[in-house]
């Protein structure tokens, strides 16, 4: 039995040991051979997070990007076959990767990243109930199985549109945080859309349960502002589902 | 075990989403898609059903790269359910996947690794085929690797441990021709020997594709397999001299990266056609 394991480890480690009980019969050393399953792997993975996170590479730049991906790659390699879980692993080792800090809001802007990825292939909505009865107030919602809310005190919405390619890069006059709220709308395509403090905090009491009209008055006694017409919008833009409330829906 | 249909003895083409709104405007689509099973393992979304309207205008092959069927731990049991979800939910006319490992201890590698071929591993390869087609309930194809080393340990040829494995499980294979090229120059062999000694009974589906050629620091050729161009001449002349052989069979181009416009790829697939009509006509 060869070593496995030490095959494995030197696949990621650049530095250690060729497995023993290698063999090749024509031409360059066991060393080159190996190094194109070693390339295979990292750059493979690093390309994969480059496609992945479009945005945060344009941040930082390609050289930067693939440096940092390199260190996630090597330090936190996937645990599954299906990469897109690996992507959401990415904005986590950013809040934690000391040369990114340099950045505050690139894991942010990674995170929308990673959401839209989500959303991509998150499930469809089972058959929309949409009950409305007259008491609007008393319904409850539950959000398309797309939406994720991406919280940051970063502009992270404009910072993202910027680099995505979606509209100039221009200075940012008004430094102040935005709210995310990535989906996937009815035409399939995905949408990140900058919410108030207010609609975020609207949107996690609807997730937590609460109706329509509790959740708009405490988001409105939190924030103070609160557009409810605008929240309801977004709701309908983003394929929420509406029920009559039944109180078993709490989810 | 479920019955399935079969893929037709055509041409098909690797699916990439970008070609999918000239696919489906497309008067004569390909005979058959093929699709890495693990880009489809989301509960839902649009990708899920351009599959399925693929499948109505088309037979539908699902290519595992992520099972490590020749991995030393037991089968991802997770990974190994969400295939079986992944057939249930498209019944695609046949699966394969690769002699080859790709996660050891937990981490994914996301890389076809090779392996040594010794008694051993023919009994950890034959016992998770056997797992994977109990699981899915339908028969394999397993496909031959392009490789890059080989090792001490190795006490049979590729082509006999092949023979070994569909003769314990049952499963069929997948020839993968410019896989033999990129071995045969990698590892001083003829690729026609390579061809004479495979078990072709067995084959029931052909991936061609294209690979770059490189030199090592002696100056030898040194090919890798890379997916990014055109199906080489060598290996659609040796394509040609296996259905001579076979008689048609399901054939795949392959074109993962450096992905081209689609009448290129549609004009390869054309080529591969013009050889398996050929070969029908004179049969």
């Amino acid at each position: 039995m060869h070593n496995r394991a030490a095959f494995a480890h030197a696949l990621l480690d650049a530095d250690a040991p060729l497995p023993q009980g290698l063999r090749v019969r024509v031409g360059a050393s066991a060393e080159a051979r190996f190094a194109i399953y070693r390339n295979n792997v990292v750059s493979g993975l690093i390309d994969a997070l480059a496609e992945s996170f479009p945005a945060t590479l344009r941040i930082v730049g390609e050289a930067f990007f693939r440096a940092m991906a390199q260190v996630f790659v090597r330090s936190a390699p996937p645990r599954s076959p299906v990469l897109r879980t690996f992507a959401q692993g990415f904005p986590v080792f950013l809040d934690a990767f000391p040369p990114a800090q340099e950045i505050a809001c690139l894991a942010d802007v990674a995170r929308i990243e990673a959401a839209r990825i989500d959303a991509w292939h998150a499930a469809d909505a089972s058959a929309c109930t949409r009950t409305m009865s007259d008491d609007v107030i008393a319904a409850r919602v539950t959000l398309h199985p797309s939406a994720r809310l991406v919280l940051s005190p970063h502009p992270i919405v404009t910072i993202w549109r910027a680099n995505a390619g979606a509209s100039d890069v221009a200075p940012i006059e008004d430094w102040t945080a935005e709210q995310a709220l990535v989906f996937r709308d009815a035409n399939d395509a995905i949408q990140v859309e900058s919410v108030s403090g207010a609609v975020a905090m609207f949107l996690q009491h609807l997730q937590d349960g609460a109706t329509l009209g509790e959740a708009a008055q405490r988001a409105m006694a939190q924030a103070g502002e609160f557009d409810l017409t605008n929240a309801l919008l977004l709701l309908i833009h983003s394929q929420a589902d509406f029920h009559a409330d039944t109180g078993a829906h709490a989810s | 075990m479920t019955h399935h249909g079969h893929l037709p003895p055509r041409a098909g083409v690797g699916f990439k989403p970008a070609h999918f709104p000239e696919i489906v405007a497309a008067a004569q689509p390909p005979a058959f898609f093929e699709v890495h099973a693990e880009n489809y393992m989301g509960a839902g979304g649009p990708s899920h059903r351009q599959l399925e309207r693929l499948h109505a205008i088309a037979a539908l092959s699902v290519h595992g790269v992520g099972l490590s069927i020749g991995g030393d731990a037991p089968l991802d049991a997770d990974h190994l359910a969400a295939l079986a979800r992944l057939c249930e939910r498209h019944q695609p006319e046949c699966f394969s996947e690769h002699l080859a490992w790709s996660t050891h201890d937990g981490a994914f590698f996301n890389d076809l690794l090779p392996l040594p071929y010794t008694r051993a591993t023919l009994d950890r390869v034959c016992a998770h085929i056997d797992q994977t087609q109990t699981v899915l309930r339908r028969r394999m194809w397993l496909e031959n690797p392009a490789t890059y080393l080989l090792f001490d340990a190795s006490e049979m040829s590729e082509t006999d441990f092949l023979r070994a494995v569909v003769r314990r499980t049952g499963c069929g294979l997948l020839l993968d021709i410019n896989n033999v090229v990129v071995c045969a120059a990698n590892h001083g062999f003829e690729a026609r020997d390579y061809l004479a000694a495979f078990p072709l009974d067995a084959v029931q589906e052909i991936h061609l594709a294209g690979h770059d050629e490189q030199r090592d620091e002696h100056g030898h050729a040194l090919l890798v397999d890379t997916h990014d161009r055109p199906v080489c001449d060598d290996v659609w002349r040796l394509y040609a001299e296996v259905i001579a052989t076979t008689g048609p069979l399901p054939t795949l181009i392959e074109w993962d990266n450096d992905v081209p416009a689609w009448s290129v790829l549609a004009r390869q697939a054309e080529r591969a056609d013009a050889i398996l009509l050929r070969e029908a006509v004179d049969a």
